[in-house]
């Protein structure tokens, strides 16, 4: 289907964009993404994945980062301009649990997290948001995170904002104290959920990730984006993107 | 002019479609994936991934790299197995309001013939497909699509054995196809599939190595169709039965080309990817075409650019 550009922002080598789809929006749930046909021409040839960062009743908000040629073309897209997109798909986070959760986000994949925080605040939910990168720019989605009521924690690789460190080292000072019934869920580079995964198995806590994959379809169809999970090759598009931390074989990447 | 509706059906050796465009092999999965997004009762038919006799794991990843105007694919035949494909996906498959051809894939003459066995009497199916070109895994596929005898005898084992209309899929990574088209036919095939995937491979300039762990994999999408189109009209001159065609189809205007080169039904593979509902425009653009063209049905394309 067709959905029209609402709203652009351009920062660095980000862009947000936002766009009129209502029948994606009605069912999206956090951890979902979007197919985006970005050419239709030679190249970029396959569509591109992009979770979904934000839902408001008609709309919905996608984070892009210029990697390529592919989001180059999606991030320069002006208002007024029409998307062919696919969605919502796969598989999101279960929101488990009755407790609080902390949301751990590496990067570019804070995305999704910005939805799950929404859903899980409107629920009344406690949310704490532990966002990690190199640099005090690599820290996305700050701010609306802030305003849908959870904390936001951030730690920088070098030091120029929150706890100088790893994301995971401040999980695992967080970890300490937390009261029980508490919940995780990540997203971000592979190295970092992979270590979050280990931390959750140390400190006994449901963790669920959200994985990444290049994708030829994202519909489930053409099995490029495997990974292990469960002792299998699981399809991130379809089978995920979010899936239990504990059960994914991180080794085998 | 007659304003009455263009005649789009077709018989593909035995295999009945309401018109000529099919989903290919490998790319629409079981069909049920795709039932959001396609509307299977405005296409002909839909052919299954490869079943083997027992589920196969596939390659390790990466098993795919896109490229300009096409993509490489190293899945291995990643399957469920023939078992699990009778008991959990045909009850599936059978709501699906088109023909369902089944492709079969093996190891050896014995374990195609096992699974074809257990196939043929699935009244689901509408007929069968060989892929004798898979040029993805060790062994099973593409060696016993390259050589005109062992494709021989190994169609002529599978034709003896079943009842199902029985088409085989061929690859175009060989010096002559005519030749073995003209094996297949030879040895009871029933309608030719033109073509599988061309190999090729990517380089990872970063990482300085293939980007497939298979290093190499199968080119499709519309890279191909000038190769694929080139090799239907050959095949189509060299056998009498029919000829299904399929690389890099995406368009109303890509299926004339290749019915106008002889082929009597299409599939739609990786355009599917891009858009899902490629297949049943392009069937509805068909009926446009031949109604503009004042042709009352699609016969009167078959093979009409043929010199």
């Amino acid at each position: 289907m067709q959905a029209g550009i609402i709203k652009t922002r351009r920062f660095g080598p980000y862009a947000r964009l936002v766009l009129k789809a209502p029948k994606i929006a009605r069912h999206a749930r956090p951890g979902q993404f979007v197919e985006i046909l970005i050419s239709g021409k030679a190249a970029p040839f396959w569509r591109r994945p992009f979770s979904i960062c934000r839902v408001e009743k008609t709309t919905l908000e996608l984070l892009i980062k210029v990697v390529g040629p592919g989001s180059g073309l999606l991030a320069g897209m002006r208002s007024g301009e029409c998307v062919d997109i696919i969605g919502p798909l796969g598989r999101g986070f279960t929101l488990p649990g009755r407790g609080g959760m902390f949301l751990v986000g590496g990067g570019f994949g804070v995305a999704p997290l910005l939805f799950l925080a929404e859903r899980l605040r409107a629920r009344g939910r406690q949310v704490e948001v532990l966002i990690g990168g190199r640099s005090r720019e690599d820290l996305l989605l700050r701010s609306a995170i802030k305003l849908t009521g959870a904390t936001v924690v951030c730690a920088t690789e070098d030091g120029s904002c929150g706890k100088q460190g790893k994301v995971t080292d401040l999980l695992i000072e967080r970890l300490q104290d937390r009261e029980s019934g508490w919940t995780l869920a990540a997203s971000g580079p592979y190295p970092m959920m992979a270590a979050v995964a280990h931390i959750a198995a140390q400190y006994k806590i449901y963790a669920e990730v959200c994985m990444e994959k290049v994708m030829a379809c994202g519909l489930g169809i053409c099995q490029g984006c495997m990974v292990k999970v469960a002792g299998q090759y699981q399809r991130v598009c379809k089978d995920g993107p979010v899936f239990p931390a504990q059960a994914v074989d991180w080794n085998n990447e | 002019m007659s304003r009455s509706r263009p005649d789009l059906n077709v018989n593909i050796g035995g295999v009945k479609l309401r018109n000529p465009v099919l989903l290919a092999s490998g790319t629409c999965g079981y069909g049920t994936e795709l039932l959001e997004q396609v509307r299977f009762q405005s296409i002909g038919g839909l052919v299954s991934k490869s079943i083997t006799l027992l589920p196969r794991k596939g390659n390790p990843m990466p098993r795919v790299a896109e490229c300009t105007s096409g993509m490489l694919n190293a899945i291995g035949l990643e399957n469920v197995g023939v078992r699990t494909f009778c008991d959990a996906k045909l009850p599936e498959m059978r709501k699906l309001p088109c023909a369902l051809v089944a492709n079969v894939a093996g190891s050896t003459p014995e374990e195609y013939i096992e699974v074809v066995e257990e196939l043929d009497d699935r009244p689901e199916l509408a007929g069968l497909e060989l892929n004798l070109s898979c040029p993805n895994v060790q062994s099973g596929g593409m060696e016993f699509g390259r050589e005109p005898g062992l494709l021989g005898n190994l169609v002529a084992a599978i034709r003896s054995r079943t009842r199902l209309p029985l088409w085989v899929k061929l690859t175009p990574n060989v010096t002559d196809i005519g030749t073995l088209a003209r094996a297949a036919e030879d040895a009871g095939a029933d309608a030719l599939t033109v073509m599988n995937t061309l190999l090729g491979m990517r380089m990872d300039i970063r990482q300085r190595r293939p980007m497939l762990a298979n290093l190499t994999g199968g080119l499709s999408g519309p890279a191909i169709k000038p190769v694929a189109l080139r090799m239907v009209y050959q095949v189509a001159g060299a056998v009498s039965i029919p000829v299904i065609g399929v690389g890099g189809i995406e368009t109303t205007e890509d299926v004339v080309e290749f019915l106008l080169a002889g082929a009597s039904a299409v599939q739609i593979g990786t355009a599917t990817f891009r858009n899902p509902g490629a297949a049943e425009q392009a069937a509805q653009g068909l009926a446009a075409y031949l109604r503009q063209s004042g042709m009352t049905g699609i016969n009167e394309l078959i093979g009409a650019g043929r010199k």
